[in-house]
């Protein structure tokens, strides 16, 4: 990854910041979410807020670069399988990425793509995703 | 030591993150162990963020193995051995850990749809080879250890000595040194990955391309000695491909051998089991010796000496000349320009010195 020009993210370390030049746009794209009624910026929280104790929990089996992403799958399919076993998510959101809200990167063999948010709390991609559908925690 | 505690319980002692299965962020389906070397599995059902709950139950070593083989899924184990409960909960001051066997509404919380290690084996494998070479546009060459097990290491030593032999016998295969290849694991079983990012030429033509075609041929001919011809440093290439053999049969599972290459679609995979395996690598540790090859030729006599026992006999355009066995009936009559099948031997040996091949025959009989 290319470093940056800082002010373009909030408090997030040098190597894991993406440059904008990285971003792809997303026009449809999933995530597992935890608020069915309304969607929150906890349900796009970085995990450096949200995991800071599991992060002395698990120590270096924590992924740190997933501190300042969150994780969207562009295959609904793909997505139901890998948080299949996590039952605190409670559905599915469908929705796309801008780049006003942060960079979103190349996705990977597994349809996994990480996407990098500038701020998180005030500039939550929430309103760019909707429910589609409930998880079916049996 | 306390540092790599994962988490200390009354029922179980201090535990020790021995494997993790999946995770999400951090480990979500994982392994500990204890001081005894007992392993349980922890299966994550938080819900809530002030705590970590999971349930637990004992493993067996075999049923450890069972789920990285990918043969069980970790459902399997959960809902049929003793289930506990263990919760670390997150407080200001201290963190506090419960442990207790699980109740009936914490085991439904274990998600029915079963879960199978997430790293098991590609069935389409030659596709991930291509996948491979396409993306770092490079060729690349694949040794797939313990096919059809989620299995994904091997001895360091091994790994070693596959790394040396290959870089090795590649340079040796043309007579001058070439870049190296770079080494990595594969997803998927356990792939051991030669990636050569050599330069192409104007013929869009990579240097490794033909390399890789010759390794194919010895590893997949049976005839070791006829294989190796094309290659130019012959004595240190067997020296390497030696080292390489030793190290593939010291895994002591079949191993499969694929290669792709950026601008073609196919991907070439051979298959050798143990036993085949040991059999190139006893070829090769046997290359001096005389191999001998019984076969039935039909051909033209051109010549016939049964005083100084040599013959010449012409087939299908090419002379094959040698000489006639003592054992052969010389009262038999052999006619000039007729045709004949012959019971012939051949030899076949490589010089110790020159590591040049010599091949003689030898008339055992004539068959009208």
């Amino acid at each position: 990854m290319v470093v940056s020009f800082m002010s373009d993210f909030k408090d997030v370390p040098d190597k894991y910041c993406p440059d904008k030049s990285e971003h792809i746009k997303y026009n449809t794209i999933f995530r597992g979410i935890v608020h069915l009624d309304k969607l929150d910026y906890t349900d796009f929280l970085p995990s450096h807020i949200q995991y800071e104790r599991q992060r002395k929990t698990f120590k270096n089996l924590f992924n740190s670069s997933s501190d300042y992403s969150c994780s969207l799958f562009t295959e609904l399919d793909t997505l139901k399988i890998s948080v299949s076993q996590i039952r605190r998510l409670r559905g599915y959101a469908q929705g796309f990425t801008d780049i006003k809200r942060g960079v979103s990167c190349k996705e990977n063999r597994d349809h996994h793509v990480d996407y990098f948010l500038y701020d998180y709390e005030n500039n939550s991609p929430c309103d760019d995703f909707k429910v589609i559908e409930e998880k079916d925690n049996l | 030591m306390s540092e790599n505690i994962f988490i200390e319980t009354e029922l179980f002692g201090n535990l020790f993150i021995y494997d993790v299965l999946m995770s999400y962020i951090y480990p979500r389906i994982f392994i500990c162990q204890d001081d005894y070397e007992c392993k349980y599995l922890f299966y994550d059902i938080s819900e809530d963020e002030q705590k970590d709950e999971w349930i637990v139950v004992k493993i067996k070593k075999d049923e450890y193995y069972s789920i990285i083989d990918g043969l069980k899924s970790v459902q399997s184990y959960l809902f049929n051995n003793k289930q506990f409960y263990v919760c670390k909960k997150y407080l200001d001051e201290s963190d506090s850990i419960e442990c207790r066997p699980a109740t009936k509404t914490e085991i439904d919380y274990i998600s029915k749809t079963e879960y199978f290690v997430k790293d098991r084996p590609i069935e389409d494998i030659r596709n991930e080879t291509l996948c491979a070479a396409r993306d770092s546009n490079s060729n690349v060459f694949d040794l797939r250890f313990f096919a059809g097990s989620s299995r994904h290491s091997i001895p360091c030593n091994i790994m070693a000595d596959l790394c040396n032999s290959m870089s090795s016998m590649f340079n040796h295969i043309s007579g001058k040194k070439t870049i190296v290849p770079t080494v990595s694991t594969a997803f998927g079983s356990c792939v051991v990955r030669f990636t050569f990012q050599d330069q192409i030429n104007l013929f869009e033509e990579y240097e490794s391309t033909e390399k890789i075609k010759i390794m194919n041929e010895i590893i997949s001919n049976d005839n070791f000695l006829e294989s190796v011809e094309k290659v130019e440093k012959k004595k240190e290439f067997i020296s390497a491909y030696t080292k390489f053999m030793q190290a593939v049969k010291k895994t002591e599972t079949n191993v499969e051998f694929m290669s792709a290459f950026p601008n073609s679609s196919k991907v070439k995979k051979i298959s050798l089991n143990v036993s085949e395996i040991q059999r190139h690598y006893d070829d090769i540790k046997t290359i001096f010796k005389t191999h001998e090859n019984k076969f039935e030729q039909f051909g033209k006599v051109i010549a016939w000496d049964t005083k100084s026992k040599k013959f010449k006999i012409e087939v299908e355009n090419r002379i094959i000349s040698g000489n006639i066995s003592q054992e052969y009936d010389v009262s038999r009559q052999i006619t000039i320009n007729e045709n004949y099948n012959f019971i012939m031997k051949k030899y076949t040996k490589m010089d110790q010195s020159n590591y040049t091949k010599s091949e003689t025959y030898e008339v055992i009989n004539v068959i009208s």
